[in-house]
């Protein structure tokens, strides 16, 4: 009886340290609260655990995305610097540089982040991805084209790459190559709505 | 035997060494021709623009032509600064003053100087931009009236994201030549309000001039003026020939000594209108040739050289303006 008293104590215990740990979790509160919608009061939960660790790259990365949701693009520019500043390597601050970037139509500010994501990882997809939202933001269809054909030799089943290069060949005029690009994206999504426009507008 | 006694550990060794060596200088070969089939932007794009006008006028007793040569370069850094450069050379071809005497030219060159920087702050949700531009233009006037023209001239602009509407604020000093004929000195301002609102396809630019002139009897003897250019931007697909964008300018109301992006109006007439009409067509990705034609209306007092009355007299000047331009 005793024993189970006691096991009881002990689970009542760790049961009601875990909601307390949870209601003071500054991560619990910034996660519940970014779901809620609700991104400057999600970046203040963080902010006491910023302030005991100014240089801590996840803190930093974390509200780098939430002033981009925010739509606080220069100060998630600045955390995602102070980032690079911290870890040089990290993809990831490179790559969410993009974000913010093209948020503001920045493109080439944006094409160059990705690139440098690219240069170190030649084939990552979101790189690849937001260099050629860049590219056709800046209307460089040849490099489009070039670039997507690429990229779909490595991402063969992507319907997304294939809509670029679609788009690339139809600016350039190149109707035979746009539509044959858009057949290819229909056979991976039957009801894609701009493939089904071109391919009935050129007959 | 004689063979295993040939694979000792450190032939083995080198073997491995050698085979490791090969294998990644072909995957670090394989990896540079990959990194070679994804484009790599530039911080930097370089764009130059050689044109020329050529314009004829149509009842006007004294001016015959004019033609101009020029070349425009720009540097543009990434979506934040750049630089702009023009050097115009332009020839004026005067009607004789009277039947026996002969035809003179003025010959001008101009220059022009701009540097802009952009900012993106997030309380604008937009494109924030100051510009401050240098422009002069010199020539061999006799009078000195349109000569030793130096001009100041800054802006600020707002652009948003969704790109639908602009506005501007664009203000101009400029200082002209004395007068080696009596007329004195004369300093000119401008004050030029934009607005441009983008729907669909098209752009819509509205642009208001209004000009204070220090010295009315170098300006018709007016002491201000006030016009609006409009401009109208149709966006197509530009494939083929097929042109990227057609526009449609008119300028209602007068102007004198207007200062128009990297122009000095600095004819000594009053503009009372104009229209032009403008096509450009895309040539491969990365060029342009635009082809502009219209014709602006003037009004000036003409003093009869054997008469000698002064009389008002309205004249139309018709233009063809060729541009090509080529970014890097």
């Amino acid at each position: 009886m005793n024993l189970n008293h006691l096991k009881l104590t002990l689970l009542l215990t760790i049961f009601a340290s875990g909601i307390a740990t949870a209601q003071a979790n500054p991560w619990q509160n910034s996660y519940t609260l970014e779901k809620a919608g609700q991104y400057a009061r999600a970046i203040s939960a963080l902010t006491p655990a910023l302030n005991d660790r100014p240089n801590q790259e996840f803190l930093l990365m974390r509200r780098a995305w939430l002033n981009y949701m925010e739509g606080q693009y220069n100060d998630s520019l600045d955390d995602y610097n102070q980032v690079l500043a911290i870890n040089p390597k990290s993809l990831e601050a490179q790559l969410g540089l993009t974000l913010p970037l093209m948020a503001q139509l920045r493109w080439r500010e944006a094409a160059i982040a990705a690139r440098k994501v690219i240069s170190a990882s030649t084939w990552d997809y979101t790189a690849n991805l937001r260099l050629m939202i860049c590219e056709e933001a800046e209307h460089k269809w040849a490099d489009l084209s070039r670039h997507a054909s690429a990229l779909s030799a490595r991402y063969p089943s992507d319907a997304t790459v294939l809509v670029y290069l679609a788009r690339a060949e139809a600016w350039q005029g190149k109707i035979y190559k746009a539509k044959s690009a858009y057949s290819k994206v229909l056979a991976r999504t039957p009801a894609h709505i701009e493939a089904t426009a071109y391919i009935k507008a050129h007959p | 035997m004689k063979h295993i006694k040939a694979m000792t550990p450190n032939t083995t060794g080198h073997y491995l060494f050698m085979l490791t060596a090969t294998l990644f200088s072909l995957s670090a070969y394989a990896n540079e021709a990959d990194q070679a089939l994804i484009p790599d932007p530039s911080s930097w794009t370089a764009t130059i623009s050689p044109q020329i006008t050529a314009s004829s006028f149509t009842g006007s007793p004294s001016r015959d032509s004019v033609t101009s040569y020029g070349l425009s370069t720009d540097f543009q850094y990434l979506e934040r600064a750049g630089f702009a450069f023009s050097y115009d050379s332009t020839e004026l071809k005067l009607k004789p003053a009277t039947a026996t005497a002969s035809a003179t030219t003025i010959q001008q060159t101009s220059a022009y100087l701009s540097g802009r920087m952009t900012f993106t702050p997030d309380t604008l949700t937009g494109f924030l931009s100051v510009s401050a531009d240098v422009l002069s233009a010199n020539n061999n006037d006799s009078s000195n009236e349109t000569n030793g023209v130096v001009v100041g001239a800054s802006k600020i602009s707002f652009l948003n994201y969704a790109k639908t509407y602009y506005l501007d604020l664009g203000y101009a000093r400029s200082g002209y030549g004395d007068s080696t004929i009596g007329n004195g000195s004369l300093s000119v301002q401008q004050l030029t309000p934009t607005l441009g609102l983008g729907f669909g396809s098209n752009w819509l630019q509205l642009r208001g001039y209004n000009i204070q002139i220090s010295n009315p009897a170098r300006a018709q003897g007016n002491s201000s003026t006030s016009a609006v250019e409009t401009i109208f931007t149709h966006y197509y697909s530009g494939v083929g020939l097929i042109p990227s964008q057609i526009r449609l300018g008119a300028l209602f109301g007068t102007r004198i000594y207007a200062v128009d992006s990297s122009t000095i109006y600095n004819l000594a007439d009053v503009q009372k209108g104009g229209l032009s009409l403008a096509a450009q067509w895309s040539i491969g990705t990365d060029s342009n040739l635009t082809l502009q034609s219209g014709q602006d209306q003037y009004e000036s007092a003409y003093t009869d050289p054997t008469l000698l009355t002064t009389s008002t007299i309205n004249y139309s000047a018709t233009y063809l303006y060729l541009n090509f331009s080529h970014s890097w």
